[in-house]
């Protein structure tokens, strides 16, 4: 799969879900035929068109009907393993379905990844029955899933090939708009459960994921300029959790703080909140997020400015406690 | 392929048995009670499934072209356990272990290795797992047919219904679905808490091809499972009764799951004896 400059600036045109769908799982069928597709009316909303076109026999679509969309992926991989991928809203294929993933994904641990686009406020003003706020904490209390969030285009479409080399359930959150802005500019390495350090700084160490990512690099930038200097780290894997970078934060830097389009309850911060709880003289943790109440409806940034999520309001908040 | 091929009156025999094994499991089960009735009114049921109809191989019980036999209605394991048992998928002595902590029979555990094909439970979890079976049956050629129990109850889940209309869609005719219509849920009879009024009409709608028939009959059951539908997946409507064989369990909303103590024990075996 060719990735240079110029197709990365392409790839962010697409957003996530265009680029996972349209160049990671065409990928992904041409290195293994075996792999199903199954949506519920999705083709278009997951960006699947081209993948129909090109493979209308590997997509099943199961209709408007998330329940039975994932029953049907457990049913596609049970006799053989093959790798099928459930694909719509990540409300949806996590939300709607729950109790479905919870049975044949985490009990029964069947070969199924589940692949939801539009996560955070991405739909905008469908408002909240569309905005998937709190699918990482679903998803992260059962056993055996494994759960990825794509910074940007690039990192989506290596999040839904390297979730067909993992032998078991994977979540695959996928979040932003057309025009995703750019994280990785060149190529890079990414592993399941190792998180990507994008920027080194002594002061305060921020752990981000999904869209946040690019917004905690720019408040880093602005507290540069202050004089506070940030460590920033991609947390694409949210679990299993790359317990190596946190040992490392936890010693040398005076904050740790964490960033995520989801809700402060449950999600990244919440897993690093736990991991530290069971640590001896810890830095203090600022987990910021979606806070614990449905905000006004509007669109994206809208969203993020009312749990201050932009990247002036994330420098602000570090600031702010950096001098408590 | 090591299997016994079982007339109608062997299985009749064996209908018997699998409801004293049943009773011997629900005294066994103590204080944390069994799904009785549930289980006795599908009995005839699972005896011609794994007496006559289903093919697999007892030397090799993970043979590829084995049916695939989903049991919805989970909890009637006091039936579906009993006939694995008298088929010969393992010893009659086993069905003693039942609901034994990990035990073999503990459960709903997906265990290909004793017939287990699934693990379900929750009500309207297996339809799809079964529909997503049977399309990538027909994707991958296999020779085999793939079969699931519900209960009439169980068809209240909407997801059941969702499945329906996908196995329509995609023709799966190589999809048997059996329904216990035994008239009854936990609460008492399903015409008066949630009508599900004529359920091969509903079926016949949905794009199936459907039948009923009397759900005790041994002769209506093998000539319902053996007929192989075209184009269609096929829907049997089993008329049951729930509690069948036992007079003071049949069509009594309190042995939905009971304890069944010494004298009531007893007194069911007489009777399975005697009827």
């Amino acid at each position: 799969m060719a990735i240079n400059p110029a197709l990365i600036k392409a790839y962010a045109k697409l957003g996530q879900k265009g680029a996972a769908a349209g160049i990671g799982m065409m990928e992904l069928a041409k290195r293994d035929p075996d792999m199903r597709v199954v949506v519920a009316d999705s083709v278009a909303i997951a960006s699947l068109d081209r993948f129909y076109t090109n493979y209308p026999d590997r997509v099943i679509n199961a209709g408007i009907s998330e329940q039975s969309m994932v029953g049907i992926a457990a049913g596609l991989s049970s006799e053989d393993g093959r790798a099928v991928y459930a694909c719509t809203y990540a409300e949806f294929v996590v939300t709607r379905a729950l109790e479905f993933v919870r049975h044949n994904l985490a009990y029964h641990n069947f070969n199924v990844k589940l692949v939801g686009n539009s996560a955070g406020f991405a739909m905008e003003t469908l408002s909240i029955s569309h905005w998937a706020t709190e699918d990482i904490a679903f998803t992260r209390a059962l056993p055996n899933m494994t759960i990825l969030s794509a910074a940007d285009s690039l990192e989506a479409i290596k999040c839904v090939i390297a979730a067909h080399e993992v032998k078991g359930p994977v979540y695959v959150r996928l979040s932003g708009l057309l025009n995703c802005p750019i994280v990785y500019d060149k190529d890079f390495d990414f592993q399941v459960g190792k998180a990507n350090v994008l920027r080194e700084g002594e002061d305060v160490t921020v752990f981000a994921t999904g869209m946040m990512v690019r917004e905690a690099l720019d408040a880093a930038a602005l507290l540069s300029a202050q004089g506070v200097n940030c460590t920033v780290i991609d947390m694409h894997t949210i679990k299993p959790m790359d317990t190596d970078c946190l040992d490392k934060a936890i010693q040398s830097s005076k904050l740790l703080v964490t960033v995520e389009e989801h809700s402060v309850i449950g999600g990244l911060g919440g897993a690093v909140a736990e991991y530290l709880s069971a640590k001896t003289n810890t830095p203090r943790l600022v987990r910021i997020g979606v806070n614990d109440f449905f905000c006004k409806l509007g669109d994206l940034r809208f969203c993020w400015e009312q749990h201050g999520l932009t990247a002036p309001q994330i420098a602000e908040r570090i600031t702010k406690e950096i001098n408590k | 392929m090591n299997r016994k091929r079982l007339n109608e009156e062997e299985i009749k025999a064996m209908c018997k048995r699998m409801r004293l094994h049943a009773m011997d499991m629900a005294l066994a089960a103590g204080s944390r009670g069994a799904h009785v009735s549930g289980s006795l009114s599908c009995i005839e049921i699972y005896a011609v499934l794994y007496g006559a109809i289903l093919n697999y191989d007892l030397d090799n019980l993970l043979w590829n072209d084995r049916d695939r036999f989903i049991a919805g209605k989970e909890h009637a394991r006091l039936a579906e356990f009993p006939a694995r048992a008298e088929m010969g998928f393992y010893p009659v002595e086993v069905l003693n272990s039942f609901e034994e902590n990990d035990g073999l029979l503990v459960g709903h555990q997906l265990k290909r290795e004793i017939g287990n094909e699934y693990g379900s439970m929750s009500l309207g979890m297996e339809m799809s797992f079964v529909v997503g079976k049977a399309i990538i049956a027909k994707q991958t050629q296999q020779k085999y047919h793939v079969y699931c129990l519900l209960g009439d109850a169980e068809c209240e889940e909407g997801s059941v219904w969702e499945s329906f209309i996908s196995a329509a869609h995609y023709k799966l005719d190589n999809l048997t679905v059996i329904i216990d219509r035994n008239y009854m849920s936990v609460d008492g009879n399903t015409e008066e808490l949630m009508a599900q009024l004529d359920m091969q009409k509903k079926m016949e709608a949905f794009g199936w091809e459907s039948v009923t028939i009397d759900g005790h009959d041994i002769h209506q059951l093998v000539e319902a499972l053996s007929h192989k539908p075209q184009g269609k997946p096929y829907a049997i409507v089993a008329k049951t009764v729930k509690g069948k064989g036992v007079s003071f369990i049949e069509n009594n909303r309190s042995w939905h799951q009971s304890v069944l103590n010494e004298n009531q024990y007893r007194q069911a075996v007489e009777e399975i004896q005697k009827g």
